[in-house]
């Protein structure tokens, strides 16, 4: 698990021994200390983790600890973080390269589909650029969205599903019924022109949030990634504000409740 | 510290939804009319593990069931922590600890006041078969079954954050007995009967302070045929899919009309709950003492 951060090249994970208590000054949650330039958080029995500089991840494991759980939250959370402290924004979507050259992030709270719509859209010729946690930063030709995952993240029930059998897959850590699904995928930053959000309806559907920027901002603010980690006046906000002015903004309906190919063919046909 | 969170607990299917939406309507709805979808989710179901995401620095979904419970304490005093007022937070969850780290998972140094709400066994079986879309007889072994905990799934994610519920006297045993909270507990048969004289009580022993008339004028803006006639007009964003109707009948003793409740399953529910209802004057042959 040492090595670059996927989706942040730069960036380094690095094993060590221990990480001690942080001062109670830098607390700012239920284990989570922040301070300028440093986040420290722990996931009991897994790991300690502490993020400096928008650089480093330094790894501290409990004995015993999943070595599956141990890279998951080093390539969720801390990724995020060091998102965040690299004055960027990770964006809680999935984000998908159409066959057209078009990318598209789908931004959604955890348990609303996500990581299934990605599987299906990439059994139909679409490439993954991110699962879950997408890196977006600016750049001269507008925002731009980092591949850091070439498989998605599927419960046993999306696996059925979607007629995947999980037996031969890895499971993402011990106890859970919860497995990588590879899927061709990205290599290099892609222009980010469409948001979308992933919405809980009876009907689904694709159409465009035909609202000003601000009313736009406010539509998807609830999709930056663990503000919690950033600082108040983040960057990470003024990122979102720069990806809703310069893209096309979007309610992709029917999570949860229409089939994912359902789903899977309004993208389709919005993005041919 | 300010203890922030009050609670509405109760087994599923005896009156919280009814309780919040007075309070609801007494705390924010004003002299505006007050709709069902208008009720807070009082962090339970899917908002409950938006609070969660948002305060831990983990996911719930990446955590396992023990490393839930470890962190929800700690969420739940953040939470309280940074609450300006009072807040309701609906719970159809026991009264438990983290089995790992022993804290009670509602901090109660957090929690201002639980109203506890218990309803008949033999009703709360027929509500919950209709609401769940389940057998009478399925939902009998549901509320008997002996964990202390639905079983977790491990092989999807919910959108609801994993309640752990209990059997229905589990559940009632869990806040009545021998909890550390301030706990005021109502039968939902009572609070039915004479609901002008029982929601006052009620809403002063939880540390509220309303006009007369105003709880009145609540009580009247949330009549259960108001509530049924509303589902109708315009659903209710809590109905789960597949359920015919949230607000379904409310009235005690609802199970004599309806004949799925048969004997074999009474007697289990009396053989499973005996105690638990005895304590609340719930008979065997489905009367209601006073208490």
């Amino acid at each position: 698990m040492e090595g670059p951060v996927p989706g942040v090249p730069d960036a380094q994970i690095r094993w060590i021994e221990a990480l001690p208590d942080p001062p109670d000054s830098a607390r700012r949650g239920p284990k989570l200390w922040r301070a300028p330039g440093m986040l420290q958080f722990e996931v009991p029995g897994v790991a300690r983790y502490l993020i400096c500089g928008g650089v480093t991840v330094d790894v501290a494991p409990f004995p015993g600890a999943d070595p599956g759980a141990i890279s998951l939250f080093a390539h969720q959370e801390a990724r995020a973080a060091l998102i965040h402290q690299r004055g960027e924004l990770p964006l809680h979507a999935c984000t998908l390269l159409a066959p057209s050259g078009t990318a598209i992030a789908i931004c959604g709270h955890s348990a609303i589909g996500k990581s299934t719509l990605a599987a299906e859209m990439c059994r139909r010729g679409w490439l993954l650029v991110a699962d879950g946690i997408t890196r977006v930063s600016m750049s001269a030709v507008g925002p731009i969205a980092w591949p850091s995952d070439s498989s998605v993240k599927l419960w046993k029930d999306s696996c059925k599903n979607l007629g995947i059998e999980p037996a031969g897959l890895q499971r993402v850590r011990q106890g859970a019924d919860r497995f990588a699904f590879a899927c061709a995928s990205a290599k290099s930053p892609v222009p980010l022109p469409w948001i979308a959000k992933f919405s809980v309806s009876p009907v689904a559907g694709f159409e465009p949030v035909n609202q000003p920027a601000g009313t736009r901002r406010a539509v998807f603010a609830e999709y930056v990634y663990k503000p919690r980690f950033g600082s108040a006046a983040s960057e990470g906000a003024q990122t979102l504000a720069h990806l809703v002015q310069q893209s096309r903004a979007y309610l992709l309906r029917g999570a949860r409740s229409r089939p994912i190919t359902e789903i899977a063919e309004y993208l389709e046909l919005a993005l041919q | 510290m300010s203890r922030n969170l009050v609670l509405i607990a109760s087994y599923p299917k005896s009156g919280n939804t009814w309780v919040r939406l007075v309070l609801e309507k007494l705390l924010y709805g004003g002299r505006d009319t007050f709709s069902i979808n208008d009720l807070s989710h009082g962090f339970q179901g899917y908002p409950r593990r938006l609070m969660f995401d948002s305060i831990a620095p983990a996911d719930a979904a990446d955590l396992l069931p023990e490393e839930l419970d470890e962190f929800l304490p700690l969420v739940y005093r953040q939470l309280n922590d940074e609450m300006l007022q009072r807040t309701l937070t609906k719970v159809h969850d026991c009264a438990r600890r983290s089995a790992r780290s022993g804290d009670w998972i509602l901090p109660p140094d957090c929690v201002q006041s639980v109203i506890y709400l218990v309803r008949h066994p033999f009703d709360v079986a027929v509500s919950y078969a209709r609401f769940s879309d389940i057998t009478v007889q399925a939902a009998v072994e549901v509320m008997s079954t002996a964990r202390d905990a639905w079983p977790a799934q491990t092989d999807r994610l919910s959108t609801a954050l994993q309640p752990h519920i209990g059997s229905w006297s589990g559940n009632v045993r869990s806040w009545t007995e021998a909890s550390p909270y301030n706990v005021v507990a109502i039968r939902y048969e009572d609070l039915h009967a004479n609901p002008q004289t029982i929601f006052p009580q009620l809403i002063a022993a939880a540390g509220f302070a309303f006009a007369a008339a105003d709880v009145a004028a609540a009580i009247e803006e949330t009549s259960f045929d108001r509530l049924q006639a509303e589902e109708r007009e315009h659903g209710f964003r809590e109905r789960p899919p597949g359920a015919r109707a949230f607000f379904r009948a409310g009235r005690p003793q609802a199970w004599r009309e309806e004949g799925d409740l048969n004997d074999v399953l009474r007697e289990a529910l009396v053989r499973d709950h005996r105690e638990a209802m005895q304590k609340f004057g719930y008979r065997a042959d489905g009367r209601i003492d006073p208490l």
